[in-house]
């Protein structure tokens, strides 16, 4: 007398894998609250660590490229000698006169940068700001702040102060909420502050301020109006950068380096990442948040296999695979890592506000850090489950009872 | 008995290291086991009646001799056999060893995913007969701690019997209950094997139980000292 089975509503997979209705996992873990939330807990930190991480390490190397990201260029020529955006030899100017003749050519600039100590006009202290020097005839930024101002910076003594500067340099964007300029001196000349402007902090520099070509050359006696640091051109609409690049190439002389816009930016961010040691210290901080999480985890999961090991070797005895405990602790794991990310997300979102806030870093929560991040919470946990599963696929029922 | 036996027994011998020596706690025994028998294994501690127990529930490898279930050797069974062997037979331990997360019917209905064709609507309508059957209709939403030793015992048999095994395996069912409950539970027992024609065989220490046996094996040693047929079916 074998009991019938049904005929229709079969659903072999699913009934499979959530015989009850209701995951065995869910009902494990929720059947332990406190251990369940202290494993979220550890989630949400292991989380957190790694998602501020990367999310500080993008922030570093897109600042770093904050100057950058302000100047309208296509093609950008250097000095063979150029390292980075702020210290180089200078380039002829010259140079970018004979780069003007390439008919895809539109317009040219040259920026002069140099690091020279301001007065800070609060407490009189000098700290070295980062100055770059332009011709404010020529349209070489893209930002409406400063487009709008630099027309005031041909006055010769004026400059844009940069308001993501750092706080030593003293207050001038409240100065100037009460005056139309704060009096100052770099390197010893007197400088009217006539406005200000957002650009931000880079590892070169901890503020920085506009000035025009001429008040540049006054600043620093030293510098030549035919010596450039760096220069920009600007080319056609529908012109081909990497091919006009090619061409400035070959018709330059070879004390130039002649990149596009696209490789000026990679190249700055390749020396920051070369040259310090941000990068390895965020990824080692990573893969510690990363082992810490698959520690917590695993210690969760193993008690949770060793509080039930004698229920579970029951059901083996019964016939239960070995492949129906790895499912369920893996699901055990899933659900973890799912439900601790959602917290760590939220959490780091708030983070990433503060940051943005409080230190002017663009830090911002994007789908592919999502992903990264989420994929590593699961392939943390998963690999915590698997190892949590070890002492249960090794369990004899026969040893149990 | 005319019919062919559900479990052949054929010069059965085990042995465990015991401090670097080997020691046999199972010599030669030779048993079958007719579709249907009630079959109380007794003896003192030490006697060998559990390990005898694992070795016919396929729970422990065989070292020499012979066991056959319902047709299938288990000494030639792969592991994936042994699963689907495993399958066919109701384990009911001293400890009931509930899942303390699921309630009273997801415990006993568990069993029942084995089937690929079985639905989950399906499952819980026999989970609910069989908690019926041993009087537990009123307790199916309570979780494993709230209950008592006997209806833990009795969830455990649901269980251990909602798939209907051909076989069912007993190790000391009564031995954490007191009398009444104890009697109780082996008369479960002994009512659902009849009603699903299972073949059941039961290892205790407790004379207060052998009536409902059909056969009383006595063991010492790891020696059938005795293989009767009881009074009821003489």
């Amino acid at each position: 007398m074998r009991r019938s089975l049904p005929g229709s509503n079969r659903l072999p997979m699913l009934n499979k894998l959530i015989p009850l209705g209701i995951p065995l996992a869910w009902l494990n873990l929720m059947a332990e609250k406190k251990r369940f939330f202290v494993a979220l807990a550890g989630i949400m930190f292991a989380v957190t660590m790694m998602l501020f991480q990367i999310g500080l390490n993008s922030a570093l190397f897109t600042q770093v490229v904050s100057p950058h990201l302000k100047i309208n260029a296509d093609v950008v020529l250097v000095s063979t000698q150029y390292e980075y955006f702020g210290i180089s030899r200078t380039l002829k100017r010259t140079r970018l006169v004979q780069a003007r003749a390439h008919p895809d050519v539109q317009a040219i600039s040259g920026m002069h940068l140099i690091n020279l100590p301001i007065k800070n006009p609060a407490t009189g202290r000098d700290r070295d700001i980062f100055i770059l020097g332009f011709d404010p005839a020529n349209p070489l930024f893209n930002d409406p702040d400063i487009q709008s101002q630099q027309g005031e910076l041909k006055i010769p003594g004026s400059a844009l102060f940069d308001v993501r500067s750092r706080d030593a340099f003293g207050p001038f964007p409240r100065l100037l909420e009460t005056s139309d300029r704060v009096r100052t001196e770099v390197n010893g000349v007197r400088v009217d502050v006539v406005g200000v402007f957002a650009m931000g902090t880079t590892f070169a520099a901890d503020g920085n301020l506009i000035v025009s070509e001429d008040t540049f050359l006054k600043l620093f006696p030293m510098a030549s109006r035919d010596e450039l640091s760096v220069g920009f051109v600007q080319l056609r609409e529908g012109a081909d950068a990497e091919q006009v690049a090619e061409d400035l190439r070959a018709r330059l002389k070879d004390d130039v380096q002649v990149m596009t816009y696209g490789a000026f930016i990679d190249n700055e961010k390749q020396y920051w990442q070369e040259r310090t040691p941000i990068g390895f210290v965020i990824t080692a901080s990573m893969i510690v948040s990363l082992v810490v999480g698959a520690v917590i985890v695993y210690q969760i999961l193993y008690t949770d296999v060793t509080d039930h090991l004698q229920e579970y070797a029951t059901l083996k005895s019964i016939g239960f695979r070995d492949v129906f405990f790895i499912n369920l602790v893996l699901q055990e794991s899933f659900i973890l890592s799912f439900l601790g990310f959602i917290p760590g997300a939220l959490l780091t979102a708030w983070l990433y506000k503060l940051t943005r806030e409080l230190a002017f870093m663009p830090t911002y929560l994007t789908w592919d850090k999502i992903l990264i991040v989420f994929g590593l919470t699961v392939f943390m946990c998963v690999c915590a489950g698997a190892l949590a599963t070890r002492k249960l696929r090794h369990a004899n029922p026969s040893d149990i009872f | 008995m005319t019919k062919a036996p559900i479990i052949q027994v054929r010069d059965l011998s085990h042995a465990f290291t015991e401090a670097g020596q080997m020691k046999e706690v199972l010599h030669s025994l030779n048993l079958d086991i007719f579709p249907g028998e009630i079959v109380i294994m007794m003896g003192p501690s030490g006697s060998g009646k559990t390990t005898f127990l694992k070795l016919l529930g396929g729970l422990r490898k065989l070292q020499h001799g012979e066991i056959v279930v319902d047709g299938v050797s288990l000494g030639e069974a792969s592991s994936r056999r042994l699963v689907y062997v495993r399958r066919k037979i109701g384990f009911i331990f001293q400890t009931h060893h509930l899942l303390a997360s699921l309630n009273v019917l997801q415990n006993v209905q568990l069993p029942l995913s084995f089937g690929s064709r079985e639905t989950r609507k399906h499952a819980k309508e026999t989970a609910l007969a069989f908690l019926k059957e041993v009087g537990l209709e009123a307790h199916i939403a309570k979780q494993p701690a709230h209950l008592s030793g006997g209806q833990k015992q009795r969830v455990a048999i649901a269980r251990a019997l909602i798939h209907q095994p051909p076989i069912v395996l007993a190790d000391e069912p009564t031995a954490s209950l007191d009398k009444k409950t104890g009697r109780e539970v082996v008369t479960l027992i002994q009512r659902l094997s009849k009603q699903y024609g299972s073949t059941i065989v039961l290892v205790t220490h407790d004379n207060r139980i052998l009536d409902v046996a059909d056969r009383i094996v006595q063991m010492e040693d790891g020696h059938i000292l005795s293989d009767s047929l009881t009074s009821s079916e003489l």
